[in-house]
């Protein structure tokens, strides 16, 4: 748990996004679990200080639809939800709740076969 | 008139994709099953045909990744209105390309280069390969974001403790 000074820190996380539950269903098994540790693990963590692991980065130059103000455009985020990295989701980060959008197949290049 | 026009661009976009992933499909397959050997066994007879191949392997993984980053702008955009009935076969078709393209690479890899000229041409055209990847990859998943962006947020999904967001993630997968 992070001590909150400038309002980075991680309250809340909602998951109504109809396309997020959606791409969940679809989701196997072990990956919903391991992606369920991953997103309970965020709450009460400073956005700033988050595992590299996680490979968190705002999508450059993509915004979308606020989910608290559909007339505002926000940033775009992303992490991965798996530890090999073949999963990920992206939400928006609005007043210290993560907006969950979509999640699902994240096929990076191993640029090193 | 102007829906007609909108109308007009989003069958043209969508047509365009299915037709374009094919394409990068087709390419692919024939690269790795018949250039892909070829390739092979002519890098250590005649480097020039091995390197002509490369070549082409090249310049087609080009055009396509140049295809690919261009409709991926125009989701982001904003400018496609697409039917969302038919993403999930797309991303289905895109996985597959992907992973075709993973095949390729591979094989790309395993020319032995026995001339300075082929290993450009083969470093050229695996990286060539790895920029169509990543262009597919991103397209994908712009095709997730809008799919996501047409979404009407849904209330009581919120949480504040861990389990209670265990409960919402019950829920979801249950319901």
């Amino acid at each position: 748990m992070s001590v909150d000074l400038e309002g980075r820190v991680i309250r809340g996380i909602d998951i109504g996004s109809p396309a997020f539950i959606n791409r969940w269903k679809a989701l196997p098994g072990n990956v919903q679990s391991e992606a369920k540790a991953t997103i309970k693990g965020l709450l009460g963590e400073n956005i700033d200080q988050l595992p590299s692991k996680l490979h968190l980065h705002m999508l450059q130059g993509r915004n979308v639809e606020s989910a608290l103000d559909p007339k505002k455009k926000v940033g775009v985020w992303s992490l991965h939800i798996t530890a090999d990295d073949r999963y990920k989701a992206s939400f928006t980060y609005e007043q210290g709740t993560f907006y969950f959008r979509t999640c699902g197949k994240h096929d990076d290049v191993d640029k090193k076969p | 008139m102007a829906a007609a026009v909108a109308d007009h661009h989003v069958s043209v976009m969508f047509d365009l994709t299915g037709a374009k992933i094919d394409s990068a499909q087709r390419f692919v397959n024939r690269a790795s099953a018949g250039d892909g050997i070829v390739v092979r066994m002519m890098a250590s007879l005649l480097s020039f045909v091995a390197i002509r191949l490369c070549d082409r392997v090249t310049k087609n993984t080009t055009d396509q990744a140049i295809w690919f980053k261009g409709a991926t702008q125009e989701i982001w955009d904003g400018c496609v209105d697409l039917d969302l009935e038919k993403i999930n076969p797309l991303a289905d078709r895109l996985d597959h390309l992907l992973e075709s393209l993973n095949g390729l690479r591979t094989q790309l890899n395993d020319v032995s280069e026995t001339k300075t000229t082929l290993a450009a041409a083969k470093r050229r055209a695996m990286a060539s390969c790895i920029d169509l990847h990543d262009s597919v990859s991103a397209f994908r998943w712009a095709l997730l974001e809008y799919e996501a962006s047409q979404a009407v947020r849904v209330p009581g999904y919120f949480a504040e403790t861990p389990d209670a967001l265990e409960a919402l993630f019950d829920k979801i997968t249950t319901e």
